[in-house]
Order: C-alpha cells, then sequence, then structure tokens
C-alpha cells in the first residue's frame, strides 16, 4: 500500500508537470504568433518595398 | 498554427493575378493588404465567381438595374440566411473594380466613422468595415467564414501592413529578411 501511495505520487508530480509545461508551451507559442503578427501589421512599406515582398513570397510559396 | 497549404495556395494564385493592382489601388489609403486580399478573394471565390468572371465584381458591390448584374445572391435577414437576387456593379477589368471598391470605403462617412482607416490590425480593419454595414452577417461570421484564414494565410506569405508612398521602414526592417545586429544577411 505504502508503495502504491508513493507511485501514485509520483504519478502526480509527473501529470501536474506535463499539464504546467503544456500551458506554458501553449501560451507561450501563442503569445510569440501574436507579437510575430502584431510585428507585421505595424510594417508600413512603400509600393516598391510591397511589389518585392509579393515577388520573395511567389517565390516561397 | 499557421494557414493550412490549401488556402496558401489559393492566396498565392489571387496575389499572382492581382497583387500588383491591389498593391497600386490601396496605396495611402489606410487599408491593409492582408485585409483586402482576405476579403476580395473570400467575396470572388477566389476569382471564380460568375460576379467576378462575368463582372469583374470581387467584393460583392451592389449596383442597380442601370448599371448592374442581376444575380442570385444570400444574405442574413433578422438573423436567417435567405437566397435572394440582387443588381451588383459591373466593371471593365480589376484596376476599375479596385479604384471603385476602395473609393466606395474612403469617401463613405460610414467606414471613416467607423474606424476602418484607423484599425490596428486587418481582422480589425474587417471587424469594422463589417460593423458598419458590408456585410450583413455579424463580423464575427464573416471572419469565421473564411476571411479570417485568408487575412492569416497573406500575412504569412507576404508579410506586410498597410503601403504608403512615403513609408520610412528601412528595407532591413522589413520581417521578409532576416537581420542579425541590424545587418541584412
Amino acid at each position: 500500500m505504502a508503495d502504491d501511495s508513493k507511485k501514485n505520487k509520483a504519478l502526480h508530480i509527473i501529470l501536474f508537470i506535463f499539464a504546467v509545461a503544456t500551458v506554458v508551451g501553449y501560451g507561450g507559442f501563442m503569445y510569440y504568433e501574436y507579437a510575430k503578427n502584431k510585428k507585421i501589421d505595424a510594417t508600413v512599406v512603400t509600393p516598391e518595398q510591397a511589389l518585392s515582398i509579393i515577388q520573395q513570397g511567389l517565390q516561397n510559396g | 498554427m499557421g494557414a493550412s497549404a490549401y488556402t496558401k495556395s489559393l492566396i498565392t494564385t489571387f496575389v499572382q493575378q492581382h497583387g500588383a493592382d491591389i498593391v497600386s489601388a490601396i496605396t495611402n489609403t489606410g487599408l491593409y493588404f492582408a485585409a483586402v486580399v482576405g476579403q476580395l478573394s473570400v467575396e470572388s471565390a477566389n476569382g471564380t465567381s460568375g460576379l467576378s468572371q462575368e463582372a469583374n465584381n470581387y467584393g460583392g458591390i451592389k449596383g442597380d438595374a442601370n448599371d448592374g448584374v442581376l444575380m442570385d445572391t444570400t444574405e442574413v435577414q433578422n438573423g436567417r440566411t435567405v437566397s435572394t437576387k440582387a443588381y451588383f456593379k459591373k466593371y471593365d477589368n480589376f484596376p476599375a473594380f479596385m479604384a471603385d471598391y476602395v473609393s466606395n470605403l474612403t469617401d463613405n462617412d460610414r467606414y471613416v466613422s467607423a474606424g476602418v482607416f484607423t484599425a490596428t490590425s486587418p481582422e480589425d480593419q474587417i471587424t469594422k468595415m463589417v460593423n458598419a454595414g458590408y456585410s450583413t452577417q455579424t463580423a464575427k461570421a464573416y471572419l469565421a467564414g473564411g476571411v479570417g484564414d485568408r487575412i492569416a494565410a497573406t500575412r504569412e506569405l507576404f508579410p506586410m501592413g498597410q503601403i504608403n508612398s512615403s513609408a520610412t521602414t528601412p528595407a532591413c526592417c522589413i520581417p521578409t529578411t532576416v537581420c542579425i545586429g541590424g545587418i541584412q544577411i
């Protein structure tokens, strides 16, 4: 019984760490995406730069 | 969380065909490239709708019996989607459509006062446009109906915001280029 209790406790700790890591990882990724999009949206370009970005995007796509 | 390969291929095709005309039409207007591409791509079924092919009308811009074509359409009336017929404007070509699309927005106080041109993102711009009456749908439904995904794909493929002839963003700070310590590589 004592061994089972220790095993359960260890399992609970692992599950807890996994849950926290998932939440932090997902939150971090969402924040990264948000910050990246915000930077792109704030980028004002000239028509020439816009056409160059289009060319680059078409080549990469 | 990126856009799907299918959505990206639709946007690539659309921008290949119309990107230069869109850039030319929206320069100095405050419209986001991604908002316009996302919206027109969905409204025109990526240029395959009857209205875009027969009338060069890529934005579902309404007309009348004098200058328009009568087409089937769906509208939301009292919360219900109904099939109906309506007149839509007809244009000679895509640049003529773009000129009218832009002036319909910029010359209309409804859109100006709704904050369309002071929006902080393409999604915000579309939300304000729809709230001001561009569509009979709710802004949330309009974005969820494909416009949101296509904005994301456009932003991913063609990373830029608004277009201004006097923009001062150095080439090195445009997200398509990679900089280390201010040096473009």
